[in-house]
């Protein structure tokens, strides 16, 4: 039985938490929401030279040849500092949709453009039936796509449109000749726009079905990844009121001595602890590319939101007035939590996608 | 990372499969052996005990000079996991050999020892704990049977009181008795463990229906009970430490807390229901179950890992018996629900299977209360875990005496 982080990969975890603290502080998060700014360009350039955007790369494409787990590492500790930079968008969608291609020169060329740090979108739809208003015909994209992550900061996009036949492709554009109408959103350290395309020139990466089981995958692998970002955040919420509860007195004793908030800390730790525990099942799906990837996904991302949603409300709660403020970062969490639980589908998509691995698929390993 | 054993724990695996394999047969649809009494139940799990000991495989982690293998912990959940897909007694010496023997290995003399470790290893003496009394559960502290030292010349203690909950002693050879020898001093300080024949005379035993007509545990009434002082076990006063040893030998055990499959039977009896069974009510129920049998599961996987490592379990495996209660709980219920309304037929007259799941239902209840209620574990780890402080006890710094006399009064 070998199911945890390797020692290699705990120290790996440490240096990034460092690195993530200086490089990322929460006020990062807070100064995007209080301007105009649809990210951190500076942050996300310290993460680029940091190497986060190669870590999982194979050496062959420009990255470091590190393992999928270790960009999970990574996800967590980014969430951990509500790191306000494209990486749901450009990396754990747009680098593992590239992935998931096959092989070709612009493939090749795309992937050393994300590991050198180049922002890319993802315009595609999250659910079945695969359906676009976007077109692709004689290499031109027309259509539009109501909401797309981190638009406004791409250099490139990838867009999964249809041909006059139906047949569903993947093509890249550059982003100069995209019209993008950026959108205001629950959490304004994010970003996502309303795009359009005409006569947009684009290159055809893939064509066929293999565009849709590219994206099913691809979206599996981001909530993976997504659900180590929550659980980033999830703990440093966890961490944020527990140190409260044991400072803040009321009635001559520090509130945290009380069970009422004790035991509310304890059924929070309780869950954390379940989700942790799924991500890193998670972690092993992806790392193994094992059959159970979806249901490990789906249970992963579930357990990380609710782990979470419940962790942000409750910091405010334990903050008393004080977590009401906007001088606090409690508010921060509460939005990047209700963010998070949006961002690839609402909590009944991926319970129905739980649901349907449990009954019809026959992977089960264990209780 | 992997799920997988070591080539060595393979091999142990591999070992004790061998074993159990020409002793019993594997289960199938992991249904268990049944027995018509509780006393078929013990008598069953003492010859499986003695078959185990005579192999080597009594007690895997004790120390090899008490008969034990003396291996890991790891080699103990192992070996627990493959003695779990035979038809083999479930054991009945969890408290003897889990708790009270490795109490007396660590503070009783070395007669004791040699007399009493052996026969309990091999199945010929059952153990019981006589802990709780009606005024003092999740507070031990508060327990008001009174050993006094005889003042007819013999060496001994005379000990007066009642003990509850106590599993097996209807059973039982002996009995390990926590005692207030001292009131003048803070609750915890004045007390000493000592053990009792449990057919001594004025040992009173009255077993306890449970909820589920069950009668697992007892009452103990002790009237002027003689216990030698040889029989006393640590130093007098000092018994919250024997008892503290016993509870703490539990700590390092991992699974066997929900029984395999229950998701499989979950989905099983909602494929039974045809169309009904698209409801997207029932799937998240279903999801919400697998969320928290499977994650306890891997939090396990985690636990077994750092033993593998030769590492403690984290911090966070405390909170496994709360998910281990909500599990049990939470199956029954579905299980009950989505029988539709014949949810309301006694599960006896059903089969053997939903017997098993009346059983967990009532089960679970019980679990959030027995070995630390759900409220008392989860200060245990606000406290000692998330370092939150204690409330403020109004009894501190009070002795026994002046705890009860203000409660009387």
């Amino acid at each position: 039985m070998d199911f945890d982080f390797s020692s290699d990969q705990v120290q790996l975890r440490e240096d990034l938490r460092r690195f993530m603290i200086s490089a990322s502080p929460r006020s990062c998060a807070r100064a995007v929401i209080e301007s105009d700014a649809t990210m951190d360009h500076e942050v996300w350039e310290k993460i680029v030279e940091m190497g986060i955007t190669r870590l999982s790369l194979p050496e062959s494409l420009g990255g470091f040849g590190m393992g999928i787990i270790e960009q999970c590492i990574a996800a967590a500790e980014q969430g951990r500092q509500l790191a306000p930079v494209p990486s749901i968008a450009s990396l754990y969608l747009a680098q593992q949709l590239l992935l998931q291609l096959p092989a070709s020169e612009a493939r090749e060329h795309y992937l050393h453009a994300s590991a050198d740090g180049n922002i890319f979108s993802v315009a595609a739809p999250i659910k079945t039936p695969w359906k676009t208003t976007i077109s692709m015909e004689n290499g031109a994209l027309n259509g539009h796509h109501t909401l797309v992550l981190h638009a406004a900061d791409a250099d490139y996009l990838l867009v999964y449109a249809h041909c006059d036949d139906g047949t569903p492709v993947i093509a890249a554009c550059e982003k100069k000749n995209v019209d993008i109408e950026p959108q205001p959103l629950i959490d304004a350290s994010m970003s996502a726009a309303k795009i359009s395309f005409k006569q947009t020139p684009c290159s055809v990466l893939a064509k066929g079905s293999v565009c849709e089981i590219a994206l099913a995958t691809t979206l599996n692998r981001a909530a993976c990844l997504l659900s180590f970002e929550q659980m980033g955040a999830c703990d440093a919420a966890f961490e944020m009121a527990n140190e409260y509860a044991k400072e803040r007195q009321a009635f001559g004793r520090a509130i945290g001595s009380y069970q009422a908030i004790k035991h509310k800390l304890v059924d929070l730790y309780t869950q954390q602890q379940l989700a942790h525990a799924h991500c890193l099942y998670a972690a092993w799906a992806l790392h193994t590319n094992d059959a159970a990837l979806p249901k490990a996904a789906a249970s992963a991302l579930l357990s990380s939101q609710q782990a979470l949603t419940a962790m942000a409300s409750e910091n405010i709660h334990i903050h008393g007035g004080m977590g009401y403020t906007w001088e606090l970062d409690c508010h921060l969490f509460f939005k990047r939590a209700r963010f998070y639980a949006s961002v690839l589908g609402n909590q009944h998509l991926w319970h129905a996608r739980l649901g349907n691995e449990l009954v019809y698929c026959d992977t089960m390993m264990e209780a | 990372m992997d799920f997988n054993d070591s080539p060595e724990e393979a091999l142990f695996r591999q070992t004790c499969h061998e074993w159990l394999a020409s002793q019993a047969t594997l289960k199938e649809n992991n249904v268990a052996l049944s027995f018509a009494t509780l006393a078929d139940k013990v008598a069953a799990s003492r010859r499986w005990q003695n078959m185990k000991a005579s192999a080597g495989y009594g007690a895997i982690t004790w120390p090899k000079q008490y008969g034990g293998m003396g291996g890991s912990p790891l080699q103990n959940i192992i070996f627990r996991q493959e003695e779990a897909k035979f038809l083999v007694p479930p054991s009945q010496f969890n408290v003897s050999l889990g708790m009270v023997i490795p109490s007396l290995m660590a503070h009783a003399n070395e007669d004791i020892k040699a007399r009493h470790i052996a026969p309990a290893l091999y199945g010929d003496e059952l153990w019981c704990q006589l802990l709780s009394e009606p005024q003092a559960g999740s507070d031990l502290g508060m327990i008001r049977t009174k050993a006094v030292r005889c003042d007819d010349g013999r060496d001994g203690w005379i000990i007066n009181g009642q003990k509850v909950w106590t599993s097996l002693a209807q059973f039982a050879e002996f009995g390990m008795v926590l005692t207030r020898t001292n009131p003048d001093v803070h609750s915890f300080a004045g007390m000493t463990a000592f053990f009792i024949d449990m057919k001594s005379p004025g040992v009173d035993i009255k077993p306890i229906v449970q909820a589920n007509g069950h009668q697992e545990f007892n009452e103990v009434f002790l009237s002027d009970v003689y216990v030698p002082d040889s029989q006393r076990v640590g130093e007098i006063d000092s018994g919250w430490l024997v008892t503290m040893t016993a509870l703490n030998s539990e700590r390092m055990s991992i699974g066997g807390l929900v029984p395999d499959n229950l998701i499989e039977h979950v989905i099983n009896q909602l494929k039974s229901l045809g169309e009904e069974m698209h409801d997207p009510a029932l799937l998240t129920r279903l999801n919400q179950l697998y969320l928290k049998a499977h994650g306890l599961w891997l939090m396990q996987c985690q636990g077994m890992t750092a033993l593998s490592k030769g590492q403690m379990p984290s911090a966070g495996l405390g909170t496994a018996k709360i998910i281990a209660c909500e599990v049990l709980s939470e199956y029954a219920q579905l299980m009950f629900d989505l029988r539709g309304h014949e949810g309301i037929l006694s599960p006896r007259a059903i089969d053997e299977h939903w017997s098993v799941i009346e059983d967990l239902w009532y089960g679970a209840a019980g679990m959030r209360i027995a070995g630390g209620t759900d409220e008392i574990v989860k200060n245990g780890i606000g406290e000692r875990v998330l370092g939150l402080p204690p409330e403020p006890r109004t009894d501190k710094g009070k002795t026994f005496r002046e705890l009860t006399e203000r409660t009387l009064a």
